[in-house]
């Protein structure tokens, strides 16, 4: 009896000491796609419920990712969502859907597409499929007014996903951006 | 694993078939002659089914159909008895705590259980005990994309039944560790290999065929696929130690099938 119960005490102060800092190569969105980095999302069978409760935003483009429009990644711990171009994305939902499917998301990650203006010491995209507006936060940001539809790839602070409203603009830090 | 179904207001149902049977007599832990045979033939099919209300609190319903059968001695002579119908229903309210960190996941669980005395205890090998049992188990879960790690402690009260049948209390420690080693992240479909330890004590009992209760140590590997919302788990323990009051057939080796699905 002595033996297995120190085995077992020994795994599980090893798994108490335990801290795997994830992975941590960079997150790139594709176009039409957002990836959410979450913690704890290590067994696709226990994420079934997240990936139901994905399946059901009406912005995802179900043609994708084996029929759903949502790739649940256990390696990498991330979730990708294939985003139908005409629609608003609501990432307050998609928050929403995996912190009730259990998980924890650290961080959003899109590409977005449109035109940027200038407005006071603001920058804005504005979509031209879905008409959508992200406010853009990045020292590189003036160089894309007035340069016609330009990609620009970011990341969307959770706090601000969590608490986002459809009628605001979605803030994206740009990480990086290209001209159409 | 364990952790499905996770989501608010998930819920799943598992058919899962349990047999095993020896014709072993063991007194204490020494194998002895058996001139009249006598054997255990056990088989529960097993529907269960599980709510999460939210993460952290589940309910949990196992009910048990019994077919069973042994031989024993009677008047010096060899007795086959049987019986079947439905067992003892098991409620429990497993009460969880997650910690979901970058690259792994794990949970705390204390689970309250109740065994209700809904199997008949009439007949000659009846399939209930009669009594009202009273469960608690501490367990905890640990799981890596590639590592599965679950411990279960476990102690049922076992109350007095009926027609002088009194099991003993019972105190249990299962230990899976598994490995993953195929996942499709676009079928969402994948397998993982498990090795499976039991430890049980079982207090000096009493059932209608005479003593009940000792220790025993199995272990065996588990085999699960999955595919979406589906889990078919299959699992074959063999026991490395037994230690039985007085004379008593074995346990004998276990196999248990199951398939799953979440909602």
């Amino acid at each position: 009896m002595r033996v297995p119960l120190v085995f077992c005490a020994t795994l599980l102060a090893t798994n108490v000491a335990y801290a795997d800092p994830g992975n941590t190569a960079e997150i790139v969105a594709e176009p039409n796609q957002a990836v959410v980095q979450v913690n704890g999302i290590v067994c696709s069978f226990c994420a079934y419920g997240t990936e139901k409760n994905l399946s059901k935003l009406r912005f995802l483009n179900d043609a994708q990712f084996g029929g759903d429009g949502v790739l649940v990644d256990i390696q990498l711990h991330r979730i990708t969502l294939a985003l139908q171009p005409d629609q608003e994305l609501d990432l307050a939902q998609v928050y929403n859907a995996i912190k009730k499917g259990g998980y924890d998301p650290v961080s959003f990650h899109v590409n977005v597409h449109g035109q940027v203006q200038k407005d006071g010491d603001r920058y804005f995209l504005t979509s031209p499929d879905s008409g959508q507006v992200f406010e853009i936060i990045g020292d590189d940001a003036e160089r894309l007014v007035d340069r016609g539809l330009v990609h620009v790839k970011g990341q969307v602070d959770v706090e601000h996903a969590e608490a986002f409203k459809a009628d605001q603009p979605l803030a994206v830090v740009m990480t990086s951006n290209t001209s159409n | 694993m364990d952790m499905a179904p996770r989501w608010e207001h998930g819920y799943g149902f598992q058919i899962r078939h349990e047999s095993y049977g020896s014709d072993t007599l063991l007194n204490g832990d020494s194998e002895v002659d058996n001139p009249f045979k006598r054997d255990n033939d056990f088989n529960l099919t097993w529907l269960e089914g599980i709510y999460t209300f939210r993460r952290e609190v589940r309910l949990s319903v196992k009910i048990p159909y019994v077919y069973h059968r042994r031989t024993v001695v009677q008047n010096g002579a060899s007795v086959q008895e049987s019986g079947r119908g439905l067992g003892d229903i098991i409620v429990g309210v497993p009460l969880k705590r997650y910690k979901n960190d970058a690259a792994a996941t794990r949970n705390i669980a204390f689970t309250p259980s109740i065994r209700l005395p809904t199997g008949s205890t009439s007949g000659d090998y009846p399939v209930g005990d009669g009594s009202t049992d009273l469960g608690v188990s501490f367990s905890a879960s640990f799981e890596k994309a590639d590592l599965y790690q679950y411990y279960d402690l476990f102690y049922w009260k076992n109350g007095d039944g009926d027609r002088g049948i009194n099991e003993g209390d019972e105190l249990g420690l299962d230990i899976n560790i598994g490995w993953h080693p195929y996942h499709d992240n676009v079928k969402n479909e994948g397998v993982f290999l498990m090795l499976d330890a039991s430890l049980r004590y079982q207090d000096r009992g009493q059932n209608l065929a005479g003593t009940t209760g000792g220790k025993r140590i199995s272990t065996g590997p588990v085999f699960v696929y999955y595919r979406k919302g589906m889990m078919f788990r299959a699992e074959y323990k063999y026991p490395i130690y037994e230690s039985l009051y007085d004379t008593q057939v074995s346990r004998g080796s276990e196999l248990n099938v199951g398939i799953g699905f979440v909602f």
